[in-house]
């Protein structure tokens, strides 16, 4: 790759994050640096409350460190305040998660453009995007099924469709595998490391499942909240 | 555009048809109970509403038209010599007990006019003349009172306090129903039937001359004449109005229900509001994470709340519509100018988007970290 072209997306300084205070103070995440760039698959392995997810709130701007500063594009968000951050978000990050958070009264395309609506998006041009990324994504026929009416890699694939929504650079994901079998997870990780490959974004991913390893780009390793590569 | 509110509401019909449940009933006591007040209301002074006097000389002390008090009619002389009186007239007022087709006596209260002039006389007549009540012990009764007067027909006879009477006609809207039943008939025939002494009267009415002021002539009426009071008809109205719903606790009573269907309302509509958020609050949270402001999220849970308030409202004035047609067969009056009506709806409205605070509170403090939670 062209190394002038190479940008970093996501760029931790010392960043770290301790809940509560005091006796009851838990350093989650503890002074993590690191680099991203676009295109890339990684991926984020760790024990159990080892700091995952709160990293990847902190990169997703869900969270504000406490300690250490966090660029997004270069951009220093992590001073920003309550009014900016969703603003942020809007633009930048798509989200996947292991409940998959899909409302259950909408149908698998209104999911998707409920979401684009969020993001600007309206009438039909938001039904027509909705359903073109459906259908990137081999669920073309699934469009009008409720939730409950999905299998769970039909879910996740409603859910990474979602995330695709207003098409962000960043695509954060915590265990999408968690609730699916091992062929299905697979696939959802496959379709996930082809997002970034084919289209340039930049995939982090939480899991579990060591099998899946050999398609990471990169992999990083968290054990009560310090960073190893 | 999505409506996440519309398909979240319809996606529980359960709850949805609690909530509507909820405000259907709060909309149904507000209506009907807002409705008879405004109905009672409106009928303690019909009378004096319809009377084309300026002025009323009641006697010293009186507390409502209903409860009216003979003095000397000699008083008349006296306010026809007022300067800026164009007329002044005698007016009647006195309880009787009416004897029913089936024997059993009912409490009247008979009403006393002038035959010649009409000053006071019945207003809406569905038959008879009411100049007929000049003819011995003739009278006229109000359409609505038949369930407790019995249907005495025109030309047909009774007795009030043991005199034989004779209906000659029939009015309408002429119906009290703090009181007893009115009964129309000459000044002469209501004091003849009455135990009142003849040489009284229980009212003057006092019309003022084109020009002259009606303040200026009750002043000078209060200076002239002693120991009555002197009233505009307005005042005189709303001082009626006051003693049966403020001193009487009616008005209280009447509009307590009502507020007790707004609390009830509120808290059922708040409840399934507040569990339906708390049910969704990852997918808020979700929401949230991709970039909605807290003020998207209000907008999803008051639309649901002006979405529950039409619906409710909607259904609460069709069952409304039903409970007020029995109530008017059991002869119960119910007013509802569309003001109301619509002051009704802002009530709902109010209602429902007040039961959303809770709810709102709730999204406003969703922890991001929520939507990780598997
Ligand atoms: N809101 C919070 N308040 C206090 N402590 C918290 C909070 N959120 C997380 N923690 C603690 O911070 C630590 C890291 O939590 P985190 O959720 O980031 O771990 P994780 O690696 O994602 O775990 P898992 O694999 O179970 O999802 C844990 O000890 C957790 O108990
Ligand atoms: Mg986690």
């Amino acid at each position: 790759m062209n190394e002038t072209a190479t940008q970093t997306v996501v760029r931790l300084d010392r960043v770290g994050k301790t809940y509560g205070s005091g006796e009851s103070a838990v350093h989650a995440v503890e002074d993590v640096s690191l680099e991203l760039e676009p295109g890339k698959f990684f991926i984020l392995m760790g024990p159990s409350g080892s700091g995952k997810t709160t990293l990847l709130m902190l990169m997703g701007c869900l969270l504000r460190p406490t300690s250490g500063v966090v660029y997004l594009f270069d951009r220093k968000v992590s001073g920003l305040g309550e009014a900016e951050l969703p603003r942020v978000r809007r633009d930048n990050v798509g989200f996947i998660f292991q409940g998959f958070n899909l409302f259950p009264a909408l149908t698998a395309l209104e999911n998707v453009e409920a979401t684009l609506n969020l993001k600007g998006l309206r009438g039909e041009a938001a039904r027509a995007k909705a359903r073109d990324l459906l259908g990137h994504i081999g669920l073309a026929k699934r469009l009008h099924h409720l939730p409950e009416d999905l299998s769970g890699g039909e879910k996740q694939r409603v859910a990474v469709a979602r995330a695709l929504a207003g098409n962000p650079p960043i695509i954060l994901a915590d265990e999408p595998t968690g609730q699916l079998d091992s062929k299905t997870g697979r696939l959802i990780v496959e379709v996930l490391k082809d997002l970034a490959h084919n289209e340039g974004r930049l995939i982090f991913m939480v899991s579990h499942d060591t099998r899946i390893l050999g398609l990471a780009d990169r992999i990083f390793t968290i054990d009560d909240g310090h960073l190893k590569d | 555009m999505v409506s996440i509110a519309r398909k979240n509401l319809f996606h529980d019909k359960v709850r949805l048809a609690v909530a509507l449940a909820g405000i259907t009933f709060a909309v149904v006591l507000i209506t009907v109970q807002v409705g008879v007040y405004l109905a009672f209301l409106a009928n303690a002074s019909v009378l004096i509403d319809h009377t084309e006097a300026d002025i009323w000389i009641t006697a010293h002390g009186l507390e409502n038209f209903d409860f009216g008090r003979a003095f000397s009619e000699k008083k008349l002389y006296e306010v026809e010599e007022v300067p800026g009186v164009l007329w002044a007239e005698k007016y009647f007022l006195a309880f009787g007990y009416w004897k029913t087709p089936t024997g059993s006596q009912e409490t009247v209260q008979m009403i006393g006019f002038d035959p010649e002039t009409l000053v006071g006389a019945p207003w809406d007549i569905v038959r008879g003349n009411p100049q007929d009540v000049k003819y011995f012990n003739s009278i006229f009764y109000d359409e609505a009172e038949t369930n407790r007067l019995g249907d005495v027909p025109i030309g047909g006879e009774t007795e009030i306090n043991n005199h034989r009477v004779r209906v000659v006609g029939i009015t309408r809207g002429a119906k009290s129903f703090i009181q007893s039943p009115y009964i129309f008939t000459s000044f002469k025939n209501a004091l003849n039937l009455s135990y009142v002494s003849k040489g009284n009267t229980v009212y003057i009415l006092v019309k003022v001359a084109p020009g002259a002021s009606v303040e200026a002539v009750k002043q000078r009426l209060k200076e002239t004449v002693k120991d009555v009071d002197v009233y505009t008809s307005r005042e005189f109205s709303k001082k009626t109005r006051d003693y049966w719903m403020i001193n009487t606790g009616t008005g209280v009573a009447l509009l307590s229900i009502a507020l007790m269907g707004v609390v009830i309302g509120t808290v059922i509509v708040a409840n399934t509001i507040y569990t339906s958020t708390t049910e969704h609050l990852k997918e808020y949270g979700t929401l949230k994470a991709v970039g909605a402001s807290n003020w998207h999220l209000y907008k999803i849970i008051l639309e649901q709340a002006v979405i529950n308030s039409v619906l409710g409202f909607g259904l609460g004035m069709f069952v409304s519509y039903w409970v007020i047609q029995v109530m008017k067969r059991g002869n119960l009056q119910v007013l509802l100018p569309w003001p109301i009506l619509a002051g009704v709806y802002v009530t709902t409205l109010l209602m429902c988007l007040g039961s959303s605070l809770l709810s709102i509170y709730k999204v406003t403090k969703i922890d991001p970290a929520l939507v990780f939670k598997s």
